[in-house]
């Protein structure tokens, strides 16, 4: 049993042990001794990896349209984020109760935590470089001249490594906070999703979720990779590539005249007035389409006279219509109680007289191709002598519309229903290919540009800042959460 | 709201149920009828079952799974709440209201989640209840799909009944406490336990009370106790770690006042090998130095020192050997010397004898009252205390007591120990002092009480 007699308690001097800069030093060296002897050094290979198969997909758009930069600044953020979650979500929780019993025999949770901080910094670090590199290597077009230092490439890896280390520290928050590997692993889909779904990137979000996505990393990842890459300066390709897809679509449909012409009234086109639809040609031109069209060439071979025979003559003259009047020409004139010997009646006699019948079938005339006609009239001397003369005046788009919302005979018209049909590419011919495009991305892009992605200092810096402002929270929490290790429930 | 719609509201918040749906309202009012009979079998009042929330509460509590049901009832609290929610928004908001679609979906995901975690808790309490009514495990099924028939049946059949009741658990917890104060010296260890709680869902629980002790420099003390009896948490509350309300003293100074300047003076050895297996033995000794010395030792004497209890507890051979590489022996030393490494007058060891063989462990507990002679307190929990029994000088015994709170049952030398219990062994105690449905004789009550009433004289 206990001694039941009461002292006055001893007074001790303190004594000084390692102090918060120096476990620093000790935690960092079990870290480096972690990544040497255990697993930690895959994620550098890993990183590798995951930049070369995102890299693949972006290479060839990246800083070259619009489109191509969001799409990167978000698949680039996207890696950057993975690398970052995975590098640090089991640090923890995977020695939570090492830690405990370290805590117990005087490890500075602060120390601790900062130990990872400059450790998990040079693993993203690390990985950055990598995957810049490899992106580098992979072709992805980075403009050599940079924003914000003089390397472009310099430019991006600050915002990648920025975005991986604020991943890393709110994956090591989850893993303070989590006591087992499994429980980390299993919040960490969640904060992936959640990162990425609210990035407010390429994923709309509905109204009630825009302020969700200043939480987070990925929204500031993205807006200061997609303004590095002067996103605001750079075209706008869906348009275009979307209404060039469709080339062999048909178009049009049934419309009435009125319709037709008040479409003619559209700025559209009467900013294109002077655009020459039937173009002026010269005799030169003309000959030498001709010559070259194969239409003419078959032209030449065509027979302008075919052999006749007198019978089909003779015939002729007897059954048409338009010879009724020669017909009627008195051969003989009548005398009385007699009737006049018509030509008519001569060629009845004479189709039908079977002496006459061999003089009836023979061919009058030769065979003459309309080649030999005009080598007979030496017309290409001719169209060499001519060559300058102008066959014809231009059409402008503009006489064609005045001629028709002017011309009464059309404008009667205007309630008959007509059916027009063309397909893309026939328009796009109408109106210039090169014009329509660059009309498209111009509009697009000046429609798509916003402020959020501006390239200016100003912004590029705002978004670095909150990442790093993610950094501080999130290791500040995750060093809380670990003071309260001893609150463990047992 | 008129009188139909007012019927609803209440049937659904009684019974999850509507007049809509006759089926589903007889099916909860027979499940609410057979609670009522389980819950006067187990010695609750009847009309318990019939309030949301509480029915929940009260069912895990009967079933001996408190947290799930406490848990429960929150979830059905939620539930509750959403239903309300959903039922005001149907009857003021305009369906045309913006984001009104968003947040009935919300609404909906949450109570599809609430269902899926609610059917979780709902299974582990009715496994509790199988097993507080001695049932095959088989029964589960039949409470999962139709819960009113064995709820019913156990209710009001003679045939089932329960092996323990909720008023048991209550009426017997043994309320004398001793209050015994053990005076503080200027050497040895004092503790003056009065209390070490534990809040769950606001809930207070008593995981310790009344533990008053003294134990003398040079002792090696054996801490006994079955599962669940509040060993590793006593250890924790003694050497500063998990505060609890007490005064503990160890040589003159009050651990809890002075922890940040004492915690160095104790050495705690889990029960599991707490250490890095990427560090090799000498890395992991030289920062336990480092943590644990005071700045006064250059780097020469604290490599000089993790040489020395490397010598001593036989790990010079393998110092250069990366700790997952050692065997559970080394393993074990390595982590008594980390401890070690500071000399502290301390020395607490939770089953440090796990994984060793017989032969191991002797040698283990030889090195360990070599160190005690040296006029250190070593407190060790093992759970085959007899192949070692003759080297300590003294045993503590926590026992549970009717209301599961760890308890002292003994504290004194080990010979007086086997007169207090009647026991020749120090299993056999362990065994005389956990409950019966543990395997052993449920004497925890007894012992406490007697004990008690001899420190209080």
């Amino acid at each position: 049993m206990a001694e039941m007699h009461e002292t006055k308690p001893a007074r001790t001097r303190r004594v000084r042990h390692k102090g918060r800069g120096s476990q620093i030093l000790i935690y960092l060296g079990k870290q480096l001794r972690f990544f040497v002897n255990e697993s930690d050094w895959k994620v550098l290979p890993m990183a590798a990896v995951i930049a070369a198969l995102v890299g693949m997909v972006i290479r060839k758009r990246f800083f070259i349209n619009m489109e191509g930069s969001l799409i990167g600044g978000f698949a680039l953020t996207c890696v950057a984020i993975w690398n970052g979650c995975f590098n640090s979500i089991q640090a923890v929780c995977r020695e939570r109760a090492i830690i405990k019993r370290e805590h117990r025999s005087g490890m500075h949770i602060s120390s601790y935590v900062a130990a990872h901080m400059i450790y998990q910094f040079f693993l993203c670090a690390l990985q950055t470089g990598l995957t810049m590199y490899v992106l580098g290597i992979l072709g992805v077009q980075f403009p050599e001249k940079g924003f914000m230092t003089p390397w472009m490439m310099v430019d991006i890896g600050i915002t990648m490594l920025l975005i991986t280390y604020a991943a890393d520290m709110l994956s090591l928050f989850i893993s303070s906070i989590s006591h087992t590997t499994t429980g980390a692993m299993t919040v960490m889909p969640f904060v992936l999703i959640f990162q990425l779904v609210f990035s407010g990137g390429i994923i709309p979000l509905p109204a009630w979720a825009q302020g969700l996505s200043d939480f987070t990393i990925s929204n500031y990842g993205i807006r200061a990779v997609v303004a590095q890459s002067g996103y605001n300066e750079l075209p706008m390709v869906t348009g275009w590539n979307t209404i060039a897809g469709m080339e062999n679509s048909e178009v049009g449909g049934t419309f009435t005249v009125g319709q037709v012409l008040d479409l003619l009234k559209n700025p559209a086109i009467q900013n294109r007035r002077d655009m020459e639809v039937v173009k002026s040609y010269t005799v030169g031109e003309a000959a030498e389409v001709l010559s070259a069209a194969e239409e003419y060439l078959h032209l030449r071979d065509r027979e302008i006279t075919h052999p006749v025979q007198v019978r089909q003559l003779l015939t002729y003259l007897q059954t048409a219509d338009e010879m009724k009047d020669v017909r009627a020409t008195t051969l003989v004139p009548g005398t009385e109680g007699e009737a006049p010997y018509t030509l008519e009646m001569l060629l009845t006699e004479l189709l039908a007289d079977p002496e006459a019948q061999p003089l009836l079938d023979r061919d009058m005339g030769t065979t003459i191709t309309l080649g030999e006609v005009l080598d007979f009239l030496h017309l290409q001397e001719l169209a060499e002598a001519a060559s300058d003369k102008v066959l014809n005046q231009p059409v402008t788009l503009g006489q064609i519309a005045d001629f028709l919302t002017t011309n009464e005979a059309v404008q009667a018209q205007r309630d008959r229903t007509i059916t027009l049909k063309a397909t893309v590419g026939d328009l796009l011919d109408l109106f210039g290919r090169e014009n329509v495009q660059q009309l498209i991305q111009q509009k697009t892009a000046a429609a798509s540009q916003k402020e959020i992605y501006a390239r200016t200092t100003d912004n590029v810096v705002s978004n670095w800042v909150m990442l790093g402002v993610f950094i501080l929270v999130f290791a500040f929490l995750a060093m809380l959460a670990l003071e309260f290790i001893d609150k463990d429930k047992r | 709201m008129d009188l139909r719609s007012l019927l609803n509201l209440l049937l659904r918040l009684f019974f999850e149920s509507d007049l809509e749906s006759v089926f589903p309202l007889v099916l909860s009012v027979l499940t609410a009828f057979g609670l009522f009979g389980i819950f006067r079998k187990s010695g609750v009042k009847g009309w318990l079952a019939l309030i949301p929330c509480v029915r929940e509460y009260k069912l895990g509590q009967i079933a001996d799974r408190e947290p799930e049901g406490r848990i429960l009832a929150v979830i059905r609290g939620c539930s509750t709440l959403l239903m309300f929610a959903t039922q005001i928004m149907d009857s003021f908001l305009d369906v045309e209201t913006p984001g009104i679609d968003t947040l009935v979906l919300m609404l909906l995901v949450i109570q599809v989640v609430l269902a899926l975690v609610s059917t979780i808790y709902r299974i582990r309490i009715y496994l509790g209840l199988i097993d507080v009514y001695g049932q095959k495990k088989s029964w589960i099924i039949l409470w999962i799909v139709l819960e009113c028939l064995p709820a019913c049946l156990w209710g009001w059949s003679r045939r089932y009944q329960p092996q323990w009741t909720v008023s048991e658990i209550q009426s017997e917890a043994a309320n004398y406490f001793s209050n015994a104060r053990a005076q503080v010296l200027n050497q040895g260890l004092t503790v003056n336990l009065e209390e070490r709680t534990a809040t769950e869902f606001f809930k207070k629980k008593y995981l310790l009370r009344d533990i008053h002790m003294y134990i003398q420099p040079g002792h090696m003390v054996l801490l006994l106790g079955g599962s669940g009896a509040g060993k590793t948490t006593y250890l924790n509350a003694i050497n500063g770690y998990e505060k609890a309300k007490a005064e503990v003293v160890l040589n003159g100074q009050n651990m809890y006042k002075n922890y940040r300047d004492m915690q160095y003076d104790i050495g705690f050895v889990p029960q599991l090998d707490l250490m890095r297996g990427s560090d090799s033995v000498f890395r992991t000794l030289m920062d336990a130095a480092s943590l644990r010395l005071p700045v006064g030792f250059s780097k020469a004497d604290r490599q000089a020192r993790v040489e020395e209890v490397m010598q001593i507890f036989g790990l010079t051979p393998v110092k250069n050997n990366l700790v997952v590489k050692l065997s559970g022996g080394q393993r074990k030393r390595l982590s008594i010397a980390m401890e070690f490494i500071s000399n502290p007058s301390l020395f607490i060891l939770d089953e440090p004898d796990s994984g060793l063989d017989g032969v191991m462990a002797r040698e283990l507990f030889t090195q360990l009252r070599q160190i005690a002679d040296q006029g250190k307190i070593i407190i060790v929990i093992t759970h085959t205390p007899d192949r070692v029994i003759d080297l300590f000088d003294d045993v503590i015994v926590l026992a549970k007591d009717a209301s599961r709170t760890g308890r002292l049952a003994y504290f004194g030398p080990i010979e007086e120990a086997r007169n207090f219990f009647g026991k020749q062994k120090m299993e056999e105690i362990v065994k005389s002092i956990n409950r019966t449905e543990e395997g052993g004789e449920g004497r925890a009550d007894e012992f406490i009480l007697k004990f008690a009433e001899v420190q209080h004289g």
